[in-house]
C-alpha cells in the first residue's frame, strides 16, 4: 500500500469527525431561528462559519472533547466585546431553558458556548457588520476587533479544493490532525487552526501537488520556512496576520512551533525518501515521528533507549 | 605492522561478525558489509569502515553505504570528509577505542551504538542524548568531564592539560583553594588521557575559541568565534 493510501485509510477511519451532520444541522438551524426570534431586529444576518462551515473539521483526540460548530451573528449595534456577549449570553441563558438537549452554556472569550448533551457545542459568536462589506469579529488570543469575511473563507478553501481535485480539505484535515498530536505532547495548544489552514490553501492556490504525502512535504517545508523567518501569513480577506499570535508576549510560541515544525517536516521528507526507494516499513516508521496511528515501533525505541542509557554509550555530537 | 599482517589480526578481530569482511584497498584496510546492530534482520546497516594508513594510531573512519540516513549534519554526518560516520565527540574517541584494542571495540562501543541511535531517531525524530551542535557541544562536553560551568574555570583547567601542568600538590587550577589531588585532577588526567594523545591540537583551539568568546562578553549558546575551526 502507497503511503498516500495509507494516509486515506487513516483519513476515513481516524480523522473524519463521528459524528451525524443531518443532526447538528437541524440543531445549529434550529438555534438559529430561536436567536432570530430573540433579537429581532438588533439581528442582521446569521451564518454557520468556521471549520465546520469550511467541511475542515477533524476528529477529536480526547474522546470528551466537542466538536464546535461556530455560527456568527451579526447585530446592528457597534458594540464593545462584553456589551455583545452580555447580549448572548442573555439569550443563550433563555435557550438553554428551552431546549432539553442543551446541558449548559459556557461564557467563552469571544463566544458562548451551548453545549449539548450529545458530542459537539455551538458557539454564538457576535459580530458587527463593516463599512466594506466585511464583519468585525473579535480575535481569541489577542480580544482586538478584526475585519475579516468567514463567508469569503469558506469560498477561498473551495475554490482552491475544487483546483486541487477535492485533496485540499483532507490534506488540511491531516495538518490538523498533526497539530493535536503536537499539542497533546506539549499539554497545551501550539497552533491556531485557522492558520493552519490558511497556509495551505495560500500555499496551494497556485502550487499542485501529486498526492497526500507530497501535499503535506511541501506544507511542513514551507511552513517552516515562513515560521522560522516571522513571515507574515496575511488573512485572505484583509484581517491582518493570523500569525501574530505566536508572538504574543505574555505566551510566545513561535519557538515551539518552529520545532513541531522541523521535526515534521524532516519526518515527512524522511518517508518521501523511503517511499522512493521502495522502502514502505521506512516510510512508514518516519510517519510515526508525527503521526502515533504510523508508530507501531514505541516498545523497540523504549528497548534502544534504554541500552544506550545502561550502557552509558556515547552521545552522537553534533559537528 | 605490514598491511598483509594486519589484514590478518583485522579478520581475526571481525570473525564473530558474520556480515563483515575486510580487505586491502591501497595502503589501507577497508571493512566492509552489513552490521548487525541487534534490531533484527531488518535493521542492518551496511558499513564501510576505513583503517587509514597510520591505523591503529589514527582512529578509523565509518560511512553508511546504504544511503538509508541523509548525509546532514543534524543526522551526525561530518561534511566534509565525504561523510562520515560523527560517531561521538572527538574529545571521547580514545576514550572508548584506545589505541591497541582490537577493531571489535571501535564497532561494539562506538559503531553499534550510533547506528542504534539512527533507528531510535528513526522511530521518535529524537536521539536518545546528543551534544549541541559545535562549540556548545564541546562545552557540555567539558562541563560533564569536570562537573563545572563557568567558562573562565574550564579554560583554565583545560589550558593546565595542555601545558602539562598537572601535579598533585600543586594548587587546583579551577581557582579553589584545594589543591589538585582534592580536586580536578582526576578529570584533567581523563582528559590528558584519552583527549590529548590526538587531539591536543583541538583542546589548544578549544581554549582559543572560548577565550575569544568570554572576551566578547558572549553567551557560549550564541558564540561565532572567529577561531571556531574544529578538528574531526
Amino acid at each position: 500500500m502507497s503511503m498516500h493510501d495509507s494516509l486515506q485509510t487513516f483519513l476515513t477511519d481516524k480523522i473524519e469527525p463521528n459524528f451525524q451532520r443531518a443532526h447538528t444541522k437541524k440543531a445549529h438551524r434550529h438555534i438559529r431561528d430561536l436567536v432570530g426570534e430573540k433579537l429581532g431586529d438588533k439581528l442582521v444576518t446569521d451564518f454557520v462559519m468556521g471549520s465546520y462551515r469550511r467541511h475542515t473539521l477533524t476528529r477529536r483526540l480526547k474522546p470528551t472533547s466537542k466538536y464546535d460548530v461556530d455560527v456568527l451573528f451579526v447585530l446592528h449595534e457597534d458594540q464593545e466585546l462584553e456589551e455583545l456577549l452580555d447580549t448572548m449570553e442573555g439569550v443563550a441563558k433563555e435557550i438553554v431553558e428551552e431546549v432539553e438537549d442543551i446541558e449548559e452554556y459556557r461564557r467563552q472569550k469571544v463566544s458562548i458556548g451551548l453545549r449539548y448533551k450529545d458530542n459537539f457545542s455551538i458557539d454564538l459568536v457576535p459580530g458587527v457588520a463593516a463599512d466594506d462589506g466585511n464583519y468585525t469579529l473579535y480575535d481569541s488570543s489577542e480580544l482586538k476587533p478584526v475585519s475579516t469575511n468567514p463567508l469569503r473563507h469558506h469560498e477561498f478553501i473551495k475554490t482552491v479544493n475544487i483546483a486541487r481535485n477535492s485533496q485540499l480539505k483532507p490534506l488540511i484535515k491531516l495538518v490538523k490532525r498533526w497539530a493535536q498530536e503536537v499539542a497533546l505532547e506539549a499539554d497545551h495548544g501550539v497552533f491556531k487552526s485557522f492558520h493552519l489552514e490558511m497556509m495551505a490553501a495560500q500555499l496551494f492556490e497556485d502550487q499542485e501537488f501529486s498526492d497526500y504525502l507530497d501535499g503535506l512535504n511541501q506544507f511542513f517545508a514551507e511552513a517552516y520556512r515562513i515560521t522560522k523567518a516571522s513571515e507574515k501569513v496575511l488573512d485572505p480577506v484583509g484581517g491582518g496576520d493570523i500569525s501574530s499570535y505566536l508572538d504574543k508576549p505574555d505566551n510566545p510560541r513561535r519557538q515551539e512551533a518552529i520545532d513541531a515544525l522541523k521535526k515534521a517536516k524532516e519526518a515527512v521528507a524522511d518517508a518521501v525518501r523511503h517511499e522512493a526507494d521502495g522502502d514502505a516499513r521506512l516510510a512508514r516508521r518516519a510517519m510515526g515521528r508525527i503521526y502515533d496511528h504510523f508508530n507501531t515501533e514505541s516498545s523497540t525505541a523504549a528497548t534502544i533507549s534504554s541500552t544506550l542509557v545502561t550502557s552509558n554509550a556515547p552521545k552522537p555530537w553534533s559537528e | 605492522m605490514a598491511v598483509s599482517e594486519l589484514l590478518n589480526r583485522i579478520q581475526q578481530e571481525i570473525s564473530g561478525y558474520n556480515g563483515l569482511s575486510a580487505e586491502e584497498v591501497d595502503d589501507e584496510i577497508h571493512i566492509t558489509g552489513k552490521l548487525d546492530i541487534g534490531l533484527g534482520e531488518e535493521d542492518k546497516f551496511d558499513v564501510l569502515i576505513v583503517l587509514g594508513s597510520g591505523y591503529p594510531k589514527t582512529i578509523p573512519r565509518t560511512y553508511e553505504t546504504g544511503g538509508r540516513v541523509p548525509r546532514e549534519m543534524d543526522r551526525h554526518y561530518y561534511t566534509g570528509d565525504g561523510a562520515s560516520c560523527c560517531l561521538c565527540m572527538p574529545h571521547l574517541l580514545r576514550q572508548r577505542f584506545p589505541e591497541g584494542a582490537p577493531i571489535s571495540v571501535y564497532i561494539d562501543r562506538l559503531v553499534v551504538p550510533y547506528f542504534q541511535n539512527q533507528v531510535h531517531y528513526e522511530i521518535t525524530g529524537k536521539y536518545v542524548s546528543e551534544y549541541s551542535h559545535g562549540l556548545l557541544g564541546i562545552y557540555e562536553y567539558y562541563t560533564e568531564l569536570f562537573g563545572v560551568k563557568d567558562l573562565e574555570t574550564i579554560v583554565r583547567l583545560v589550558q593546565a592539560v595542555v601545558s602539562h601542568g598537572l601535579g598533585g600538590a600543586r594548587p587546583c587550577p579551577c581557582g579553589g583553594l584545594k589543591k589538585q589531588r582534592k580536586c580536578h585532577l582526576n578529570a584533567m588526567k581523563e582528559l590528558r588521557r584519552t583527549a590529548l594523545p590526538n587531539f591536543e591540537p583541538q583542546l589548544k583551539i578549544d581554549v582559543e575559541n572560548f577565550k575569544d568568546v568570554l572576551s566578547k562578553g558572549q553567551r557560549v549558546e550564541s558564540a561565532t568565534p572567529d577561531n571556531k575551526q574544529i578538528l574531526a
